[in-house]
């Protein structure tokens, strides 16, 4: 029977344990709220962008871009990882990382070269660990994406695909599906597909919708349906007016929409991961913490059980000295 | 108000400005545009420069961009800069800090670095800026 002061210790520890887990999980709730609001903030411009690129792409003759164009010999290929820089996220990053893992490997059976990019540090050391060679890195900005880091990546992969060192670019990410769920996903972002445009514009107005039970949760509606009010009215101004006059031309503007559409494309799953590891960790913390209530729980019965133990041995022993001395 | 002009300036990572001017100039490719009520629509690039929206209270608002587009159908016009700033918020002594950073940074950087031209446009950026403000 373990003893009444090594439980007491377990107890103890297993406690703070919790009240560990506990604060972690209200930390990661906050700033899911705070990584929603930027995709919320950022959402205008990626949908007036798709608006611009349909209207254009109308217009001039879309296979111009060397961006459009798919490589006849395909030798090497660009994948973005983006992971966190933090573990105790449950599988967040791990399920990333099997996938861009495995996707790699089945490139390297078919003697396809890759180059890989990594945004989050646990990704970095989980391919320093495996030696595979990283191309560029980014590290403790998983939280707090900035356009900045989407920008350098895009202008690495658009100048080497232009120059046709590289034939095909993937990014794997985790997309926020909903406050509790991750989904990895993997997009092609080089040779940009040229019907993909409406998709991706679809796919930001189903965000903004799958964002609201989260933020009706969260108390500020208000605030996303604002967002989407003026989301919305920024694509209608698009649809309005039919033939434009185009500055410089047609086909020099999409030229130099397509290079943002990727910009655009890689700095949106930057900010789905960075809502969706928030999430992973406010869901692995509250597992945790249900653990550790329950181990308090189970703890203090056993507990309770040798300490009622021992008095009753106490009890027993003071009884039947008792009754010896009676009979003497 | 029949003859105001409604418009949006977005940057990537939010929205900067939503309202309502009479006249609204901007550095389109070709040289700097003025729209007004009923303009014919253009699409166009932008450069670097500054976006002017002047209300009907004659109260100006003034921009700063680093490229982008703009679109205008003669009722609205969209700004959709890659980079933008009110230039009411512009602190001069930041942009400084921000220049003296980026040509330290160039110094310590080998030739040909990709980082080279980050730094080059930071630094041609923030010196825009700071002429912005100081007029």
């Amino acid at each position: 029977m373990a003893n009444l002061r090594d439980i007491k210790k377990r107890i103890t520890s297993v406690d703070s344990i919790k009240q560990i887990t506990r604060t972690m999980e209200m930390v990661a709730t906050a700033k899911i709220r705070r990584a929603t609001d930027r995709i919320v903030a950022a959402t205008p411009y990626a949908l007036a962008m798709i608006e611009v690129l349909e209207a254009v792409a109308q217009r001039a003759n879309a296979l111009d871009s060397p961006l459009l164009h798919t490589h006849a010999h395909f030798k090497r290929a660009v994948v973005i990882v983006v992971v966190s820089d933090r573990g105790l996220a449950g599988g967040f990053n791990a399920n990333v990382l099997r996938v861009a893992d495995r996707f790699i490997s089945s490139l390297k059976s078919r003697d396809i070269a890759a180059d890989v990019i990594v945004c989050g540090k646990k990704g970095l050391a989980y391919f320093n660990y495996r030696k595979i060679p990283v191309a560029m890195s980014f590290k403790d900005q998983s939280a707090d994406p900035q356009i900045a880091q989407a920008r350098k990546i895009a202008s690495y992969i658009i100048g080497a695909y232009t120059d046709g060192s590289v034939d095909q670019v993937v990014i794997f990410y985790n997309h926020a599906k909903n406050v509790a769920d991750q989904v990895v996903t993997t997009e092609q972002i080089l040779p940009v597909d040229s019907y993909a445009f409406k998709e991706f514009g679809e796919e930001e107005a189903e965000a903004i919708h799958s964002d609201e039970s989260a933020k009706t949760a969260a108390a500020s509606y208000q605030a996303l349906t604002e967002a989407r009010a003026s989301a919305t009215g920024i694509v209608s101004a698009g649809r309005v007016g039919g033939d434009f006059d185009y500055e410089p031309s047609a086909s020099a503007v999409l030229e130099a929409l397509i290079p943002s559409y990727v910009e655009t494309r890689i700095y949106h799953a930057l900010l789905d991961s960075a809502a969706g590891e928030q999430g992973a960790r406010r869901k692995a913390m509250k597992a945790a913490t249900d653990n550790a209530v329950e181990m308090v729980t189970t703890l203090t019965r056993v507990y309770n059980r040798v300490r009622q133990g021992a008095i009753t041995t106490e009890i027993t022993e003071i009884v039947g000295g008792a009754a010896a001395l009676e009979e003497e | 108000m029949a003859n105001l002009l409604k418009c949006d300036i977005v940057a990537p990572d939010k929205m900067l400005f939503r309202g309502e001017g009479v006249l609204i100039s901007a550095p389109a490719a070709e040289g700097d545009v003025g729209f007004m009520h009923q303009c014919a629509p253009l699409m166009s690039i932008l450069r670097r420069g500054s976006v002017r929206i002047k209300s009907d209270n004659d109260e100006m608002r003034v921009f700063a961009v680093d490229g982008g587009y703009i679109e205008a159908d003669g009722s609205k016009v969209v700004v959709l800069a890659s980079r933008a700033i009110d230039v009411a918020d512009i602190d001069p002594a930041i942009s400084q800090q921000r220049i003296a950073d980026n040509q330290q940074h160039i110094a310590q950087l080998p030739d040909g670095d990709p980082a080279l031209a980050f730094a080059q446009s930071e630094i041609a950026w923030q010196q825009h800026l700071l002429q912005l403000k100081t007029g």
